[in-house]
């Protein structure tokens, strides 16, 4: 009896304890929860209100919310980036590019996680080490290239460059989530007659479809914001991408802040918008192949 | 049939490696073979000295203070970054009200171009109407010379830095988290394991491949920084921010000496290429 009752009233001591030491941490929690937010919005909060505020205000009230809010900065920036024809450019890019990318890498990947023929090692090795150099690396020699090739200022030259640049990352991402599939699946589908390139896109493809999305995000988000290439490449306004846009407000109309933010705005809504709605998947697909090598 | 199933895995890597071995390998290569030669006033045409440009990168005391900035910047940069990103994905996968809400919102720099961020933190760190000399008017403190300073521009560059790196890194930390089985954690804690007890011995452990990756992919991406330096500070004030990248930048496209830069690139990549190898070693080794 008595020992029960120790147990008991120890128990509920500990658990006491526990929970006023569990409710101090919660709080502690949410405050460094709290900080980290701050820190990743005021910034982008800054570039809201400014470009809501007139150049006047914001001479006055760089930080703040706006007194008035001054809608108007977005059709003028929408006019001056002419973001009607480098947003088209720019969907244009990143649909070819992840497009491309998806079906290329894919391949590749699927020949790499399941055949390994002879030589996939040193493959391996060189996706690995190309993934971290930067297309600028060898900008000069790919210029001289460019134009032999006579792709210079074109739509598919630009293209080729991205997915070009973004394919040994997207090969190697694309890899590890086949690797670990189950081969049961594949062995039936080739029982029943199907080929390799059937059991690819009716079997490997639809398993693998968060590691494809996860890809295809992290691919698509790098060309909408490319910057560098886009100017060394393409010449012609006409095919210039949103960046482009927002660049001019930074060279040319250097003191309109206003103009600026709402530039920014316009390049940052459609991204945050697809980036917010696949978050979830974009997480789990992460969460799903691992890093793996 | 066995003819046809050794060939097919090729064909399906064909298309990728053909374009990577011309539009990647082949430019890449073709820096080295600018880096053993030099233009020639003369004629403007490339003149073989084998690794002359190379020991001339090793005796120039510029390209030496860019090294040192760079490990200096790397041995700040880093640490912080991966510390603080552990702790917004241990923070991110806890089950309390809001999370969703908060993922969403910490994940948003990563969506932003570098060339956005560069302009909207060059606006927060002006000396005369940047937010954050604004914050220190309102608390009575003096005004920073944040980009301006010698011994403030690199702290300025790693904050920036930091504000887009951290959540991306995150991100892969949150997706290894979610990652560990529910139970393992369930188990721990039955056996009387503490929070504390329960990161140390299950948690990080089994992180492991992720913090590996994650320390690795931060290394290369930080070692590889331009954007901020080329728009905020060209380097200055007094090279406390020419990082080896902005360096062969500088030297390439600025004073035009393309085979200098190359050779630069391609003491840059060695580098590189020993910290992949690091990590394929290291990673095998575990396997």
């Amino acid at each position: 009896m008595t020992a029960i009752g120790k147990v008991s009233l120890r128990d509920t001591v500990f658990q006491r304890g526990q929970s006023k030491e569990r409710s101090k941490l919660l709080v502690f929690n949410h405050a460094v929860l709290l900080l980290l937010t701050a820190f990743a919005v005021i910034p982008l909060a800054v570039l809201t209100f400014n470009s809501l505020k007139t150049e006047l205000e914001i001479g006055q009230n760089p930080l703040g919310p706006p007194k008035q809010i001054i809608i108007e900065n977005f059709a003028e920036a929408w006019d001056k980036g002419d973001f009607a024809t480098t947003m088209r450019n720019s969907v244009i890019y990143v649909v070819a590019t992840i497009t491309a990318e998806l079906i290329l890498g894919g391949l590749a990947a699927y020949a790499l996680a399941r055949k390994r023929p002879p030589g996939s090692d040193l493959l391996m090795l060189y996706f690995l080490v190309a993934s971290t150099i930067p297309v600028w690396m060898y900008i000069v020699p790919l210029f001289v290239q460019m134009r032999t090739m006579k792709m210079l200022g074109t739509f598919h030259g630009l293209i080729v460059i991205y997915i070009a640049g973004n394919a040994p990352l997207t090969i190697f991402l694309l890899r590890s989530y086949m690797i670990d599939l189950p081969r049961e699946l594949e062995d039936a589908a080739r029982v029943d007659g199907a080929n390799e390139f059937q059991v690819l896109t009716r079997i490997v493809l639809p398993l693998t479809k968060p590691g494809f999305l996860t890809v295809g995000l992290v691919v698509g988000l790098g060309v909408w914001n490319e910057y560098t290439l886009a100017l060394t490449f393409v010449h012609d306004p006409n095919r210039f991408p949103v960046t482009t846009s927002f660049a001019k407000f930074v060279d040319r109309f250097d003191t309109n802040w206003a103009l600026t933010s709402a530039g920014a705005i316009i390049i940052l809504f459609p991204v945050m918008v697809l980036f917010l709605a696949l978050q979830r998947q974009f997480i789990e697909g992460l969460a799903e192949g691992g890093i793996k090598t | 049939m066995s003819i046809h199933s050794k060939i097919v895995p090729y064909l399906f890597l064909l298309p990728a490696v053909l374009l990577l071995l011309i539009f990647n390998l082949w430019p890449t290569a073709a820096t080295l073979h600018q880096s053993l030669h030099a233009q020639s006033f003369i004629s403007n045409k490339l003149v073989f000295v084998g690794l002359e440009n190379f020991e001339r990168i090793l005796k120039d005391p510029i390209f030496w203070k860019s090294v040192q900035v760079t490990l200096i910047f790397s041995i700040l940069v880093n640490p912080i970054q991966i510390v603080l990103a552990l702790m917004l994905a241990l923070l991110a996968n806890q089950r309390v009200r809001g999370i969703a809400l908060f993922r969403s919102i910490y994940l948003l720099p990563v969506a932003v171009s570098i060339n956005v961020t560069t302009v909207v933190w060059g606006l927060m760190l002006d000396s005369d109407s940047g937010l954050i000399n604004g914050i220190l008017a309102t608390l009575s403190l003096p005004k920073q010379p944040f980009l301006t300073a010698p011994s403030h521009a690199l702290w300025s560059i790693i904050l920036l830095a930091t504000w887009k790196g951290v959540p991306l890194w995150a991100l892969f930390f949150l997706a290894g988290l979610q990652g560990i089985p529910e139970s393992v954690i369930e188990a721990a804690k039955i056996d009387g394991a503490n929070r504390r007890q329960i990161f140390r011995h299950i948690t990080l452990p089994l992180l492991r491949a992720v913090l590996l990756f994650v320390l690795v992919a931060d290394t290369v991406a930080n070692f590889l920084l331009i954007a901020p330096v080329y728009s905020l500070t060209q380097g200055g004030p007094q090279l406390s921010t020419n990082l080896i990248m902005f360096e062969t930048y500088r030297r390439g496209f600025v004073y035009n000496d393309l085979s200098t830069a190359a050779a630069m690139l391609w003491v840059m990549l060695i580098f590189v290429l020993l910290v992949v190898l690091f990590q394929a070693f290291v990673l095998r080794r575990r396997d």
